[in-house]
């Protein structure tokens, strides 16, 4: 029988903003920005890492937030899909994702957002094959992806000025 | 008068009967006039079966009336996803 | 009774594709799903579950559990009401209560691995699992049987003692593992045969598969010091959840208040309750909230996974390309309850054909595995998949296009289904004709690839439903309904609304009320909503345009039929007729009195108070899909691994009203077909514990395994429907299975119908072959 496990305390960067926060060590990270920081934009589909609806950008890296511990995000950046959007303005990605319908059920849409833009941060032009490929750790089993991939494809020549 | 058709997993209590002419005007009296024409019928089967009235099913036709020359099928109810 | 419908056909919103209202919420993670509430002084569920495939339940017992700090309540079914021999209403069909209640709890016998047996709700989730691991349950094992052959053994392990097949004439004396028997028949199948001069038989199997939808069944319940409850849970039907809820719980109706939140996904997975029974006498018991969310390994053990199939099936042609014969015989199995589709089955597999003589029977097979519940278009995709193939394996043999064979024999207004109601008109041919000359189809293909065509029916629901509109002061439009948003249904409610008041779509806010907040709709499923509940809405518009010339009318002093109501405004018709106001053929009166709708808004009150309107329906007017695809494939011969090249789907739909929306189902369904048949498959060993209960090994397509999903809506209105709206939502999962099946065939140059056409199986075949 288990006794009351004690607490970390960590602090981070969530969506630009200093936060702190206790966890036990066996907890995630998705756990955390859900259920301690009110985050719930961050999805948790299979918390095996499975199903990418649980993206976040961790220092900068795509990473599944429910295969993080919490206590090892100390001193880290981390951004989630509620500080995707800047100024209440929508990043193109969302505009897109939007204007294609995209979106059926929006469980995976988080995710599919924060994949997305860490693609066209990384590669501005990516080919239907490099998208597909990227965003191949996030599951949708509404739409059979077609209009996410234009989608994300005319994001990115949206913010190429195309 | 309206004509009824019977499915044939119906047909197993209606001796066979795949079409018949009805006197009935409304459902109710639709029921009673089967019942008393097949006594191995029962009213459980026939409310557990969908009607359909001129090509609309419905799903529960206690209240439907029927037309003159109203063509009636029974069918079974199915769920959808 | 049809006739005097008149079918809309010009639109000016119907058929336009703005963005989604709650699309915003959806992309900013706003939007709160099953599992994004959390309550205040909340503890939380975790289920005991069974460790057996089959074994009698001897005692449960809670003390260990109970002494771990921070445990709050425990519960077993020895808190719910026995389910006798009552019915209750199901999702879409009655249900015997004592198939649903033990799903929720077992009494006395386990039947399944993973179902659950006992509850404990505890201050965090670890303390309640660890307390779950302290519940001891004993357990007296019994032999189970997984396979549906087996379980039609006469030594076989019985899972009902008291289970006498339904169906049967004379009815049976022994109790057995097939729960429902159904013979259908037309014509004279053997005469048919006589008359056909290629007779082709082929045994089709699918394997048991999952919704796999990607959010987990989610609920918090509360319940206060005067025993009413409030459930938040994600949902296909918040009225659903209050039936069921009650009816398992014994909790009244007039005690519970569902709230459905965003709903992340269901595919009919979610038209039936798993946890909330469970949350709700928790939290009597706790005095407290109880969130319970279900981990994924849970979705895929214990929640209704979608019946496996073995469908026989032998059809007859003349060289002419004529059927004259179709003779199917599928076994269905429904897992440790009886809730499978198989009279969808057994009545719709034959439907795209004109054919005179059909014999269709089914068996439906009880087994130690989950009890099954609804996937998109339950029941269809397993008896088409046979006929589809077969069909294909004859056009080759004839020498004809497969699509050619089928416009031959595809059904048309007049010709009446195994079903037995004659179709109105059907766009079943338009498919096959648009298929057929879509780019795609005319593509040559290469060494290893293969194309497969397939056409699939779905009959499409309609049902009960309820709708509200209000108006604010200042015109704004507030539509309500009472169904779950599971793919931008507020979306075509909102453009439905607009349409019959004539105000921009941006104006109406829609939204999704809870169970004490709008009159009583059925479920989001059976592809109803649209044409359903968006016929309620259409009415309560109707209503509120009457209303508003009625108050024009008593502010102009005029009679009422002299107001036309003319895009968004009231319209004093001076003489000239409503028609020709709203054709445009006669333009309004100079000084003709108009008044917008604002306007009447904002006077409101002076001129008999809020203006609102409400319209309550049973939808008898639901009229069935027809889908037709095309699938390109590649089989790497070395591997057995096959890419889609190329994939088309067409379908009728009646009338569009979100074209954009129409289209994801389209593609969304075609792709979870394709995934049927290529990949996806339980996998069990030989106690009944699933091996893949995780989407790891459980391996839905991912974006890279997929091309373009090419569609073509074709509009043949419902007759029947103000809009003309026929449903789309469950056709489209029917046509790719076979589709699939038959490129994977042709493409590899074998015969293989034991579905999922995985690579192993693939390239077993291509070694038989060489």
């Amino acid at each position: 029988m288990s006794a009351p496990m004690k607490k970390c305390h960590v602090s981070a960067t969530v969506n630009g903003e200093p936060r702190e926060f206790l966890c036990e060590p066996t907890q995630v990270l998705s756990d955390i920005l859900r259920n301690d920081l009110d985050l719930t934009g961050t999805k948790e589909g299979c918390t095996t890492g499975d199903c990418g609806a649980c993206s976040v950008m961790l220092d900068g890296a795509l990473v599944c937030s429910c295969l993080v511990l919490a206590a090892e995000v100390e001193g880290s950046e981390i951004e989630t899909v509620e500080g995707v959007a800047k100024d209440g303005v929508l990043h193109p990605v969302q505009e897109k994702l939007l204007e294609h319908a995209a979106l059926q059920c929006g469980i995976c849409t988080p995710g599919i957002v924060v994949a997305a833009k860490a693609l066209l941060e990384q590669n501005p032009d990516p080919s239907e094959e490099e998208t597909r490929y990227w965003l191949a750790g996030n599951l949708c089993r509404c739409t059979g992806y077609d209009k996410i991939i234009r989608a994300v494809m005319d994001a990115g020549a949206a913010m190429r000025g195309e | 008068m309206p004509k009824l058709v019977l499915s044939s997993d119906l047909q197993r209590f209606t001796a066979a009967d795949r079409e018949i002419e009805v006197s009935a005007s409304s459902f109710p009296e639709l029921v009673a006039e089967l019942l008393e024409r097949y006594p191995s019928l029962t009213e459980e089967t026939i409310r557990r079966q969908s009607l359909a009235i001129d090509g609309m099913i419905i799903h529960t036709p206690m209240l439907e009336r029927f037309r003159e020359n109203s063509e009636l099928v029974f069918v079974a109810r199915i769920a959808g996803g | 009774m049809t006739s005097d419908m008149k079918v809309k056909t010009q639109f000016r919103h119907v058929g336009t594709r703005p963005v989604r209202p709650d699309g915003l919420d959806k992309v900013t993670g706003r939007a709160q799903y099953g599992a994004d509430r959390n309550l205040q002084g909340q503890v939380y569920g975790h289920i005991v579950r069974s460790p057996h495939a089959h074994a009698r339940i001897k005692s449960i017992d809670f003390s260990a559990a109970e002494k771990l700090p921070g445990v709050v309540a425990t519960m077993s079914a020895a808190d719910l009401p026995e389910p006798g021999d009552r019915l209750i209403p199901g999702a879409e069909v009655e249900m015997k209560l004592k198939n649903v209640s033990p799903v929720i709890m077992a009494r006395d016998k386990v039947l399944y691995h993973s179902q659950a047996v006992a509850a404990v709700a505890a201050t965090s989730p670890r303390i309640a699992a660890e307390a779950a691991a302290l519940v001891k349950v004993e357990y007296e094992v019994l032999p189970h049987v997984l396979d549906m052959h087996a379980a039609l053994a006469d030594d076989a392990p019985l899972l009902h003692e008291d289970n006498f097949t339904v169906g049967m004439d004379p009815p049976p004396e022994k109790p057995s593992n097939v729960s429902v028997y159904v013979a259908m028949a037309k014509g004279d199948v053997e005469q048919g045969f006589a008359e056909a001069d290629i007779v082709l038989e082929r045994t089709v199997t699918l394997p048991m598969c999952h919704q796999a939808y990607i959010e987990p069944h989610a609920c918090v319940a509360k319940v206060d010091e005067n025993g009413k409850v409030d459930i938040w849970c994600t949902t296909q039907g918040q009225f659903m959840v209050r039936v069921l809820t009650a009816e398992v719980t014994g909790i009244p109706q007039k005690d519970i208040k569902v709230t459905p939140s965003e709903i992340g996904g269901g595919f009919g997975g979610k038209t039936t309750v798993y946890i909330e029974p469970v949350a709700a006498v928790l939290a009597k018991k706790a005095g407290r909230p109880v969130k319970i969310v279900m981990s994924r390994e849970e979705v895929f053990r214990a929640s209704g996974p979608v019946s496996d199939s073995e469908t026989r099936v032998k059809i007859g042609v003349k060289k002419d390309g004529t059927i004259t014969a179709i003779d199917s015989d599928m076994l269905m199995n429904t897992g440790a309850y009886s809730a499978s589709a198989m009279f969808a089955g057994v009545l719709f597999g034959t439907a795209p054909y004109k054919c005179e003589n059909i014999r269709s029977i089914g068996r439906e097979v009880l087994t130690n595995k989950p009890r099954v519940w609804a996937y998109r278009a339950p029941g269809a995709p397993q008896a088409l998949t046979a006929v589809e193939c077969v069909v294909n394996e004859l056009a080759a043999e004839l020498g004809m296009d497969p699509i050619d064979l089928r416009l031959q024999n595809a059904v048309e207004e007049g010709d009446i289904p195994l079903y037995g109601v004659p179709f109105q008109p059907v766009g079943l041919k338009e498919c096959l004709e648009k298929v057929k000359e879509h780019p795609n189809y005319q593509v040559p293909l290469g060494p290893n690839q293969g194309r497969g065509v397939a056409c699939a029916f779905w009959i499409n629901a309609g049902m009960q439903s309820s709708a509200s509109i209000h108006v604010a002061p200042d015109g704004g439009i507030s539509v309500q309904t009472g169904n779950p948003d599971i793919g931008g249904s507020r979306a075509s409610m909102a453009l439905m609304a607009a349409e019959v008041l004539g105000v921009p779509v941006e104006t109406v806010r829609p939204a999704v009320m809870d169970t004490d907040s709008i009159g009583y709709c059925d479920g989001t499923g059976g592809s109803r909503t649209t044409l359903a509940t968006g016929g309620a809405v259409i009415q309560a518009a109707e209503k509120l345009v009457e209303e508003l010339r009625r108050r024009a009318a008593a502010s102009w002093q005029v009679d009422i039929e002299d107001v036309a109501w003319l895009d968004g405004k009231a319209v004093e018709r001076c003489g000239i007729g409503i028609d020709e106001l709203i054709e445009g053929s006669s333009p309004i009166k100079d000084g003709a009195k108009v008044l917008t709708l604002a306007e009447l808004a904002a006077t409101a009150g002076n001129t008999g108070g809020p203006l609102t309107a409400v319209a309550s329906l049973h939808a008898h007017n639901a009229a069935p899909a027809f889908a037709v695809n095309a699938c390109d494939v590649e089989v790497d011969p070395e591997t057995g691994r096959t890419t889609v090249l190329r994939y088309t789907c067409a379908q009728d739909v009646g009338k569009a009203i979100h074209p954009a929306y129409v289209e994801g189902q389209l593609q969304g369904g075609a792709v979870q077909g394709i995934g049927w048949a290529l990949n996806e498959e339980y996998l069990w060993d030989e106690n009944g514990v699933l091996d893949n209960a995780g989407l790891l090994d459980y391996r839905i397509p991912v974006a890279s395994d997929l091309p373009m999903i090419d569609t073509i809506i074709v509009e043949e209105p419902n007759i029947m429907h103000p809009f003309g709206v026929r449903g789309v939502g469950e056709a489209p999962i029917c046509p790719p299975v076979p589709a699939v099946t038959t490129a994977v065939n042709n493409a590899a140059g074998i015969l293989l119908y034991d579905l999922p056409l995985s690579p192993p199986k693939v390239l077993a075949a291509i070694d038989e072959r060489d």
